[in-house]
């Protein structure tokens, strides 16, 4: 590889401002409890809106200093009947669900190093091992964020508690016209009666759709498939994301997903931060954030897995 | 399960790293062995499987809890609710993750600790030992200073020691009545 020049200046620059004592300088490049904005959206942060909290929006709790925010829960109805003349309906006391979302923090590892030793990188180390830490923060959401949909799901072909039908279902025949509109009617089949809006699969299950004939994709589309590649992001009435993180979106797996206010919180205190330590020649940094989420509903939420 | 009380179940750390970035301390999840809530300053060891249990015997490593297990950053408040994890409307939780925070005993710390056998009376030097008792609140993880010996004190080169008394039992500010000890690991005697 080529020697990155322009980054063997910035190092030396950066060590250089570090080792003069001038912090200030060394701000430019990275200081302590510097913000750092995320170079690349994670799936969690692509699907659902952060909610940024203060001190004011957590709950006390009488016997613990840790972090909950209560939500509330719309109450369902009974729904209403028909009576004849002087007669009243039975009555029904309002009440109500809340549930917790708790926030924990997120860390990366701890990097250190001698400064010393970066000087002898023509790469710019620093900067390499602190975007590519947070990577691995967004990788941590999203694993957390995989897991919690098949918790709130059960499991494949089994039947949600709320719903009383599977919302994670087996679809034999592979991904060809009819079972991709029969994924998408796994979610309107609840009572809640919640279309799918939003929706993720992998790079690979998305290349699926230019195995699709003429004959399925209606028109030229399926020319245009094979010669320009398929860069739908709306399809099936669905905006898609896609994925390369293969190991939590499995191949031939759409996960799907209505208005997240039908299915919970996703919130935080602070951006993410980088911490930044000098001490002569020693340097420490890390990354933190502080997250929670929770689904207080499961009737947004469909898995479609595809089978041969 | 009885919930533990950051008043009345603590552990002080009062030498040593402390709560530092370097400090000895291990991140675990606590195992489903053990049935009631472990209170902060209850001795652990990590079992075959990475996670904690109560106490220590052989050549476990004892460690101390600092984040007891019902605390809001360790276990999640749904799970406490029948109405959230049973019928209908459930709650999914994604935080917090489960895992808890010990001290290792070779970190170097002195403690204060609520979570010992308040029965005996403890001089300064004495060995400490504990108990594996992972379904007993009363006894599970609680440092004492009774042995196997006939003199019922702990034995160097024979008992599991776990901790050095550091100084006299005393109130804290919070009124809480505390062991300081030094953090100590002696192994058990026994055949490997």
């Amino acid at each position: 590889m080529p020697i990155d020049k322009m980054a063997r200046a910035e190092s030396e620059r950066f060590l250089s401002a570090v080792q003069d004592g001038h912090t200030k300088v060394a701000a430019n490049a990275a200081t302590a409890y510097t913000r750092v904005r995320m170079r690349e959206e994670g799936i969690l942060r692509r699907n659902m809106d952060l909610e940024i909290l203060t001190a004011d929006d957590l709950d006390k709790q009488l016997d613990d200093s840790g972090w909950v925010k209560i939500y509330e829960l719309e109450p369902d109805s009974p729904g209403a009947i028909s009576t004849p003349f002087a007669a009243f309906s039975p009555s029904v006391w309002i009440r109500g669900r809340r549930y917790p979302v708790q926030l924990q923090r997120i860390q990366t590892q701890r990097y250190q190093c001698d400064v010393a030793m970066l000087k002898t990188w023509d790469a710019d180390l620093r900067q390499i091992v602190s975007d590519n830490s947070i990577k691995d923060i967004l990788y941590h959401e999203d694993s957390f964020y995989i897991n919690l949909i098949h918790s709130a799901l059960i499991g494949a072909d089994q039947n949600v508690p709320w719903s009383g039908i599977p919302q994670w279902v087996t679809i034999a025949g592979g991904v060809d016209r009819d079972n991709a509109v029969e994924a998408t009617n796994i979610m309107g089949r609840t009572d809640a009666h919640v279309e799918p809006s939003t929706g993720l699969m992998n790079n690979v299950t998305w290349r699926e759709f230019m195995k699709w004939q003429r004959s399925e994709v209606g028109g030229d589309m399926a020319q245009d498939f094979i010669k320009n590649g398929f860069h739908e992001q709306e399809w099936l009435d669905i905006t898609w994301t896609t994925t390369i993180k293969r190991d939590l979106v499995p191949d031939n797996r759409w996960y799907m997903f209505g208005p997240q206010e039908f299915m919970g919180h996703f919130v935080g205190m602070d951006d993410t931060t980088m911490f930044v330590k000098v001490e002569a020649w020693m340097l420490e940094f890390f990354a933190y954030e502080i997250l929670g989420l929770s689904f207080g509903h499961t009737a947004a939420l469909a898995i479609a897995q595809f089978e041969p | 399960m009885s919930a533990s009380n950051e008043i009345l179940n603590m552990l002080e750390v009062v030498r040593g790293p402390g709560i530092e970035r370097w400090a000895l301390v291990k991140i675990a999840k606590i195992s489903d062995n053990v049935t009631f809530s472990l209170n902060q300053g209850r001795v652990v060891h990590i079992n075959a499987s990475g996670e904690f249990e109560t106490g220590g015997t052989g050549t476990q490593m004892p460690m101390y809890l600092w984040r007891p297990a019902n605390a809001l950053d360790v276990e999640k408040i749904s799970s406490r609710y029948a109405s959230m994890t049973t019928g209908a409307y459930r709650v999914y939780q994604a935080q917090p993750s489960g895992d808890t925070v010990a001290f290792v005993a070779t970190g170097g710390f002195e403690f204060w600790s609520s979570e010992y056998d308040t029965a005996q009376t403890y001089a300064i030097n004495e060995l400490l030992t504990t108990t594996v008792a992972n379904t007993t609140l009363a006894t599970g993880g609680v440092l004492t200073n009774v042995g196997t010996s006939t003199s019922d004190k702990v034995r160097p080169f024979v008992d599991y020691v776990c901790g050095v008394v550091s100084g006299p039992e005393q109130a804290n500010q919070h009124r809480t009545t505390m062991l300081p000890f030094y953090s100590y690991f002696l192994p058990q005697n026994v055949n490997p």
